[in-house]
């Protein structure tokens, strides 16, 4: 009832003469925050959190409706509801930006240096930081702004620290070569989720590799010749009859001139091409695998900038292009090239700045996840953690029953730095906090910190507990509202970002991070099927830490 | 519309433009979760459509209200302090059906949420304040808003105060600005802001016999009576009388005489246990428990009708022949596509029908 208003509502119904002020009336009467009632049971929703420098798109608006009815619902349920923000520092797109921002004014990131770098992303991130979380305000969203979280601030790094400490100790985290998608532009690997594919035309090369000690070719296709320098091995599909007589024999490389074996692997399509393919396991990861399984020699074309290697003198420091036209001209000269014709093919494409990826082996820290995967998917198996609709679990399943190590560190600045030092002296491993005074093995004074930061995801993969205070277990928050009651998002980020918080949250927390998992929709325009060009700026799916 | 509505929706155009409220309404409307959302511009229009209707309800409502004393006397007086529950003898029939039905509403909307159905939820609320509640209790309630008794108008203040202000609660998390903004204004209990207010229990609020559904037959009812005059094309100043045929339902009808009258565009109700007297050419229709006559005369000027209607049956005389003709043409069904066959030969059967209803009801004049 309001007395001074006397019961009066304006003629017309003009929602900016009330809006924001209403807002501004919930804010400052602490209805946001959790009751003060501790006897109340409590109800918590972690919100996903956007790029910091992001701009809200019609997918936040969804997402941020859903809990923020969910969160309305239950607090005038009674319960002590918190619903808690947060940004993410986003670290490639941030970077990235930053990059660029520094390029317009003819600075190069290297010439400036790390310290100073990191500085510049600061404030970009204090200058275009916080859009967002305005215009969460004006949809209406009931959280708690007191616990503004932002995965970079002190608590959330050291929760990092604590994680990444933790697991090294295990024996979970390892250093290890690896296949990863590299971007030549941005000069990181990335992820599998920053990776897309576009059709590109191009050609499918065949090519005859001669069988030792017989008069007889086996042909193979393939659609990047200029790696075939560093084929170590020719592959068929076993139950393939038009090659199961060559299976074992070895057949001269062209132009390497130098003898590799035939082998037989499920892996070949007998449809694609020829039924052959050649092997090159430093270029591609299906070979990658193969070459492990085969046990192969793993040799690189290219060098560390994606220019041509030293493994045949006239074509080192070419771009790959060109050195593609240059082989496929003597591979020509010298009667090996049986075929040339057109064909599509998808290319692996760095999301943010549309650059070509290329699989590359690098050394590169890791989490082993089997251990951690079973145990994530079975908690989702004994209805521990539910999925809304169920049927999204598949997804999950699928990810998590086929996993594979997850590549944690990116060759970047802008992030989590990795905790770990190496003697100068001897090279020993120091995995800590801080800087070690002493090396354990060899008694010498002087570290250097690992480069690369982490995976952005590594930090969002705490985000349910790292927001309440995690590591100290003590922390009244922590206490109360940890596990959290629902996590809202969209499916597109249910194998990199859901199976990850489960995965960490069992491991550090022994507890499943949120009891619901409610999954929505994209948000797609009316004529999504006629308009490409904007369904692809329309249905952005909520990638939330990216 | 906005010109950046086309191509890619940018929502804080949409929250200038319309509302935030519209926007979260229309993402959440008619959605399920899982499942993508092809939004449509059309769906602000009806964001922004519920948005006006509701707050006219509530202009409405709080120039009309009586005094916030009485409303909350009245709560005391009416409530079994046990039970919690609104006694029969303080509330009419209407105020009962539409307590009951708040009743069913609170329950579905409470699971629907709890179970994250959020789309069905809100269309639920919906459809609640737009149709049950806007479109037929407000009709209701207007002749005891308006009266000169003070015990009729507290009552029935009570009554929309009441209800409107559990959907405003059921709405709130779904569209908190305006819900909020109109709260204020209405009678509440605990003082407290619609954020924090108590969300509504489930429970029983009255009795009210869902078998025996005197006010959802008599919506039927008043339905078909807007059918019948909308298809002879009566004008709305035009009354007629009521004659109720039932044995059923007499006090009911006889206590909601005034809304019966205005809803259903009546010149007097007669409420009678027999058909005696109705003539036979008066207009009928039969509900559950009752029956209801509409003398013919009362509708229609019998010339004018007369003369209307035979014009209308040389019309649709020369449409059948003429598609009858058009189908025993061979050189027609031979060459025309079968969906043009088709086509005709429906409208055909159409045109019969509608020849053969006025055919009838031009012996009903002439009778």
């Amino acid at each position: 009832m309001c007395e001074n208003c006397n019961h009066k509502l304006a003629d017309k119904y003009n929602p900016k003469e009330f809006e924001e002020k209403l807002y501004e009336k919930w804010e400052k009467s602490g209805y946001f925050k959790p009751d003060e009632d501790r006897e109340k049971e409590t109800f918590t929703i972690m919100m996903p959190p956007p790029n910091v420098t992001g701009k809200l798109h019609m997918g936040h608006a969804l997402d941020d409706t859903i809990q923020d009815i969910l969160i309305r619902f239950k607090r005038m349920q009674g319960y002590r509801t918190l619903w808690l923000p947060g940004t993410d520092h986003a670290s490639i797109s941030t970077e990235m930006k930053v990059v660029q921002k520094l390029a317009n004014e003819g600075i190069k990131k290297e010439d400036l240096g790390r310290e100073k770098f990191i500085e510049e992303a600061w404030k970009w991130t204090k200058e275009y930081g916080g859009t967002i979380q305005e215009q969460q305000r004006k949809l209406g969203c009931s959280c708690d702004w007191d616990r503004n979280r932002f995965t970079l601030d002190e608590g959330m790094s050291d929760a990092v620290l604590e994680q990444f400490i933790k697991l090294y100790e295990k024996g979970l985290i390892y250093k290890g070569k690896r296949m990863v998608n590299w971007c030549t532009s941005c000069n990181t690997s990335i992820s599998d989720a920053e990776v897309e594919y576009k059709e590109e035309p191009s050609h499918l090369w065949h090519i005859r590799y001669k069988i030792e000690g017989e008069d007889t070719y086996i042909t193979v296709a393939t659609t990047r010749p200029e790696t075939m320098l560093g084929d170590t091995a020719v592959a068929v599909h076993p139950t393939d009859e038009r090659y199961k007589n060559l299976i074992g024999k070895m057949c001269i490389l062209p132009i390497m001139n130098k003898e590799i074996p035939i082998i037989a692997d499920e892996f070949v399509e007998k449809e694609f091409g020829t039924g052959c393919v050649k092997i090159t396991p430093a270029h591609d990861l299906n070979d990658y695998q193969a070459g492990l399984r085969h046990n192969l020699e793993i040799i690189e074309v290219f060098d560390e900038n994606f220019k041509m290697g030293d493994l045949v003198p006239e074509y080192k420091g070419m771009d790959l292009l060109e050195a593609r036209k240059l082989i496929v001209k003597k591979l020509k000269e010298i009667g090996a090239l049986v075929k040339e014709e057109e064909y599509t093919h998808n290319v692996a494409k760095c999301e943010r700045c549309k650059h070509t990826i290329e699989p590359k082996i690098s050394t590169q820290w890791f989490v082993s996840m089997k251990d951690l995967a079973k145990r994530a998917a079975d908690s989702v198996r004994n209805d521990e953690m539910r999925f809304v609709p169920k049927r999204y679990e598949k997804q999950y399943f699928n990810w998590l029953d086929n996993i594979q190590d997850w590549c944690i560190s990116r060759q970047l600045w802008w992030g989590h730095r990795i905790p770990a030092y190496y003697c100068k002296q001897c090279g020993e491993i120091h995995v800590s906090k801080t800087m070690p005074s002493i090396c354990k093995k060899c008694g010498a004074k002087d570290f250097e910190q690992d480069p690369d930061t982490l995976d952005t995801w590594f930090s969002s993969a705490l985000w349910p507990f790292s927001t309440l205070g995690w590591p100290n277990t003590e922390n009244e928050d922590y206490k109360e509202f940890y596990p959290t009651s629902v996590l809202v998002t969209g499916f597109d980020i249910i194998t990199f970002w859901i199976s990850r918080m489960m995965t960490q949250g069992l491991e550090f927390t022994n507890q499943v991070p949120f009891k619901d998992t409610l999954i929505h929709g994209i948000v797609r325009d009316a004529k999504r099927k006629k308009n490409v060009k904007n369904i692809r700026k329309w249905s952005r799916p909520i990638r939330c830490n990216k | 519309m906005s010109k950046t509505l086309g191509n890619g929706v940018d929502p804080l155009d949409v929250i200038n433009e319309y509302s935030a409220d519209a926007l979260r309404f229309s993402v959440i409307s008619g959605t399920t979760m899982g499942n993508d959302i092809r939004y449509m511009p059309e769906k602000l229009e009806q964001a922004s459509n519920f948005a006006n209707k509701l707050w006219n309800a509530a202009k409405f409502i709080t120039m009309n209200l009586a005094d916030d004393n009485k409303i909350m006397e009245f709560d005391k007086i009416a409530k079994d302090q046990e039970t919690k529950q609104y006694k029969n003898e303080y509330l009419r029939i209407e105020d009962r059906w539409i307590l009951n039905k708040l009743d069913n509403l609170i329950k579905e909307v409470t699971e629907n949420i709890e179970n994250y159905d959020l789309g069905i939820a809100l269309d639920k609320i919906y459809n609640f304040i737009w149709n049950e509640f806007c479109d037929w209790y407000i009709e209701m309630a207007k002749s005891r808003l308006y009266s000169e008794k003070d015990e009729e108008k507290t009552q029935v203040s009570f009554v929309l105060n009441y209800v409107f202000g559990d959907c405003l609660k059921l709405l709130h998390p779904f569209m908190p600005f305006i819900t909020s903004e109109i709260y204020e204004k209405l009678v509440n209990y605990d003082d407290k802001d619609l954020m924090v207010t108590h969300w509504p229990k489930i429970r029983k609020r009255v009795e009210y016999n869902e078998t025996k559904d005197f006010i959802e037959e008599f919506k039927n009812v008043i339905i078909e009576i807007r059918n019948v005059r909308a298809n002879m094309n009566v004008h709305p100043s035009k009354k007629a009388n009521l004659i109720f045929v039932t044995n059923e339902y007499k006090e009911e009808i006889k206590a909601s005489k005034e809304f019966i009258a205005k809803l259903g565009f009546g010149n007097k109700i007669i409420i009678q246990e027999t058909k005696e007297g109705i003539p036979s050419n008066a207009i009928s229709i039969l509900a559950d428990g009752m029956e209801v006559f509409m003398p013919f005369e009362d509708l229609v000027n019998l010339e004018e009708e007369k003369e209307r209607l035979l014009k209308e049956k040389e019309k649709l005389e020369n449409e059948v022949q003429r598609a009858e003709k058009m189908l025993s043409n061979p050189g027609f069904t031979s060459k025309a596509p079968e969906a043009k066959i088709n086509e005709e030969k429906e409208k055909l059967e159409k045109y019969k029908e509608m020849l053969k209803n006025t055919v009838e009801r031009l012996e009903k004049i002439e009778s």
